[in-house]
């Protein structure tokens, strides 16, 4: 009975690892074509993918269009939480819920509405595609931040004032360090969601200028394509080595699981 | 107003903006949409009319892809619970940090990976040629290559594997949370290790299970990059209907009232099924 409970968790923590395995595995074949066990070690679809502009290029987006949404989201979403507040106590579980909305609108909807306005906005551009990351990631980092203010004692902040620091001093110096926290895992989520997202980005990226996962939906049918593999495989190994490194200065899985 | 609330107040200004003209302005757009009829020159007509909303939820065909977006979106809610919940109950119960961190990074492979990489990956593993295929060959329980790409079964396989890390993060919080004096308070009066988790534990994480599965649904019911790369396009459902509608037909007042319709039934299926659970957990309120 025990090692059954152990063989099944064993099995599913399998499950969720191998997919990640074979992409990168199969991206390493120095054969023509993808299969896995890989036919031999090579870089040679790394290399291919690499001369491959629409990747490198998609790449590039892709890791713009996150920093971006990142440096937008998360002031945005900070200064939102500083707002929620001041706000008297019964009216901010309102407000929270109201700012909190695009998380519960189904994406495919909207990645439709911004593509029905930024169509009549000519914003169909780099600045739409940050724009519309940004409208995604902001309630995340609300959220994050909101949990990391409601933890703090409301007499910090006031403590600097009665102290005599002016309100923007209390807000740089005392406010915003005790959310950090919050800010840091928000802004790591706004930075992986912006970077992997593809629903969005779909219907709003410019045809010339779409980001890496994009290309690699549009480049689907041609499945036997191993430099797919190796584009996927660099997003992976780019999201994984991210949250290692963060996690190695912020322990952010240990603030995860609340 | 002093000084410090109207600095705290103008805080408010930059997301109330972003919202009000990008999220606000673009839905109410759409809401206009989906009441105009579609015009084959102009793509949106001029007049006002109920025809959109009348073609699909008075066509069977339409309907029936309605039933099996929730289908599909309650079986994915499920899955992912009952899998997932095991793997919190096991991260949950490790002692050492450094296994909960690598075990941590593997629960988030699925979120951190973007779904066309996890969609690729069990393209691989699911197709003719796949990894799947060949072992069924294997162990002899099929005698020819059986593929899983443009099943339902496929859909549900990839969708339930990409969204799994929510529900596991969702019940490892409430497990956390839980009193551990409960369960020796059980055993003490007499109770089994069966009957401590039936009757006590299990009540107890709801909440993590409910809150979990309420994320899994709505990704579901709004998933489409699933459907239209392991389903092959062959499995319809309503959010891969307002891709397809919005970039291959450019019909945008019907991908309009798709996405109205599927909005309020999301929302009406989210609010039954909270409701459902708050009966569960009466101790809650």
């Amino acid at each position: 009975m025990r090692w059954l409970g152990k063989l099944c968790i064993a099995s599913i923590y399998t499950a969720l690892l191998a997919p990640v395995v074979l992409v990168i595995g199969a991206s390493l074949t120095s054969g023509d074509y993808l299969q896995f066990p890989p036919n031999g070690l090579s870089l040679r679809w790394y290399e291919a993918m690499l001369n491959d502009r629409e990747m490198v290029g998609g790449l590039k987006i892709s890791l713009l269009v996150a920093v971006a949404t990142v440096a937008l989201s998360v002031p945005i979403g900070a200064l939102g939480a500083i707002y929620i507040d001041t706000l008297p106590r019964s009216r901010r579980a309102v407000v929270a819920s109201l700012f909190l909305t695009p998380i519960s609108v189904p994406l495919v909807l909207t990645g439709f509405a911004l593509l029905v306005l930024f169509t009549k906005l000519e914003l169909l551009n780099l600045s739409g595609l940050i724009i519309g990351h940004t409208v995604i990631a902001v309630p995340y980092v609300l959220r994050t931040a909101l949990a990391s203010l409601s933890l703090n004692d409301p007499a910090v902040p006031r403590a600097a004032a009665i102290l005599g620091a002016r309100p923007w001093k209390v807000l740089w110096h005392v406010t915003l360090p005790l959310l950090r926290p919050g800010l840091v895992s928000g802004g790591l989520f706004s930075l992986l969601t912006s970077f992997n997202n593809v629903a969005t980005s779909v219907f709003i990226a410019a045809p010339g200028d779409n980001p890496l996962p994009v290309v690699i939906f549009s480049r689907m049918d041609n499945l036997g394509e191993p430099s797919i593999a190796a584009a996927s495989a660099t997003t992976i190994i780019l999201t994984a080595l991210t949250c290692l490194l963060l996690e190695k200065r912020y322990a952010l899985f240990r603030s995860l699981g609340g | 107003m002093n000084e410090a609330t109207l600095t705290r107040t103008l805080a408010g200004v930059p997301i109330i903006l972003l919202l009000l003209v990008f999220f606000a302005l673009p839905l109410s757009m759409v809401l206009v949409l989906a009441f105009r009829p579609f015009d084959a020159q102009a793509i949106v007509g001029a007049n006002w009319t109920l025809g959109n909303f009348r073609r699909f939820l008075l066509d069977s065909s339409y309907l029936l892809t309605l039933w099996r977006t929730v289908w599909i979106s309650l079986t994915i809610t499920v899955l992912t619970t009952v899998f997932g919940y095991p793997i919190a109950w096991h991260l949950n119960g490790l002692k050492s940090r450094s296994a909960r961190l690598w075990l941590t990074l593997i629960v988030l492979l699925p979120l951190m990976t973007s779904l066309v990489v996890s969609s690729f990956a069990w393209v691989f593993i699911l197709g003719n040629n796949g990894v799947v295929s060949h072992a069924l060959q294997w162990l002899k329980l099929v005698d020819r290559p059986t593929g899983f790409l443009n099943t339902t079964t496929g859909v549900i396989i990839v969708s339930t594997y990409s969204y799994i890390s929510f529900s596991i993060l969702a019940i490892f919080a409430t497990l956390q949370t839980i009193n551990q004096g409960f369960a020796r308070a059980a055993a003490v009066h007499g109770a089994s290790p069966f009957q401590t988790f039936v009757r006590v534990i299990l009540p107890l994480s709801i909440p993590g299970i409910v809150s979990g599965a309420l994320i899994v649904f709505a990704l579901s019911m709004a998933g489409f990059v699933v459907p239209f790369l392991i389903g092959g396009g062959r499995v319809s459902v309503i959010p891969l209907l307002i891709f397809q509608f919005t970039l291959q037909l450019f019909d945008w007042p019907g991908a309009a009232a798709l996405g109205v319709i599927l909005f309020v039934l999301t929302l009406g299926l989210t609010w039954a099924i909270s409701t459902a659970a708050q009966r569960l957990t009466p101790w809650e309120r």
